[in-house]
């Protein structure tokens, strides 16, 4: 099992990878992790949502088999960070220097992901800008299972440091 | 489970959740976001979501909202309409997060068939989303894709 994502040390391209999220360019490639889909998860995470459909609750639903919510797509991204921007571990606790705000969520699923599931998440950073005073970063993800079907793509926009005056 | 879909038509509206965003449904979201990224039972952190103290030391008015709780109420609307169709795929979901949703705001989540089309796989709706607080502003706008097999 590999809660926190397993790393393959064969991916990446580590231009500005192991420091903060703030450190990330374009072109950076991130390590891939391996996430096994476990039932306390994504219950949890649903319900933490009041997303109480048994579809993500149990495997008494018409799939007869517990799924994750689409939107978890977004959480594979804060554990391909922990693997990552090894200063700025969030799930371990370690807080960087900046605060940031979720500016964009787009998702494309082509198959549902199910609780004991493998997954490998692979992404990279595809734009950094300056927007009206603002910083953003750019994020895309694939989630393949791991028999490689290619699961989700995920793109994803942050709002770079957050800071005051920035209301 | 979500058979509604069988009611839209181009032009229909979609009525999703109206909920207050309390600090106690911060904290839950919070709570199932750290447990799902540790795998492992997890509580909140502070932040400017969780914390209105740390909220202002970052320039904010107050607490806000996490942008994926309302994507997540947003993925709940369309799941009602479409039940497993949504969870089968191919679907898409866009969210924007235009402005903050402070702590306490009333939201109610919406959206409007924008098209359907049929296609070799079967029949594709095409939606705009959105929440709105209490005074009918605009929180965060979006799209949504689903595809209904054919047959279904």
């Amino acid at each position: 099992m590999a809660p926190l994502g397993a790393v393959d040390p064969r991916k990446g391209t580590h231009r500005m990878l192991d420091g903060y999220i703030s450190d990330l360019e374009v072109g950076d490639v991130f390590r891939s992790i391996e996430i096994d889909v476990s039932a306390l998860g994504v219950a949890e995470y649903a319900h933490g949502n009041e997303q109480t459909s048994e579809f993500y609750m149990s495997t008494a639903n018409p799939m007869e088999r517990q799924v994750r919510p689409p939107t978890g797509v977004h959480t594979d991204k804060m554990r391909l960070i922990e693997a990552n921007c090894l200063k700025e571990r969030r799930i371990s606790g370690e807080v960087g220097p900046d605060a940031r705000v979720h500016y964009e969520y787009h998702a494309e699923f082509y198959e549902p992901i199910f609780v004991g599931d493998t997954i490998r998440v692979s992404g990279k950073i595809t734009e950094r800008y300056w927007k009206r005073d603002r910083e953003f970063l750019h994020y895309e993800l694939e989630i393949h299972h791991e028999d490689g079907r290619l699961l989700a793509s995920y793109k994803d926009k942050t709002l770079l440091r957050y800071s005051k005056g920035q209301g | 489970m979500g058979a509604k879909w069988k009611d839209l038509t181009e032009g229909a509206e979609l009525l999703g959740p109206r909920r207050t965003l309390t600090m106690n449904r911060i904290n839950w979201y919070a709570e199932g976001f750290w447990t799902i990224c540790a795998d492992e039972r997890r509580g909140v952190m502070a932040n400017i979501h969780t914390d209105v103290e740390f909220a202002k030391s970052e320039g904010l008015e107050t607490a806000i909202g996490d942008g994926m709780t309302a994507t997540n109420w947003v993925s709940e609307m369309v799941l009602d309409y479409f039940g497993e169709h949504y969870l089968r795929g191919p679907h898409s979901l866009r969210t924007k997060f235009i402005k903050p949703t402070p702590l306490d705001a009333f939201v109610s989540v919406g959206g409007k068939v924008t098209g359907i089309e049929e296609t070799e796989s079967g029949r594709v709706y095409k939606m705009d989303i959105w929440t709105k607080d209490g005074e009918g502003t605009m929180l965060t706008v979006g799209d949504a894709r689903v595809t209904v097999p054919s047959g279904a």
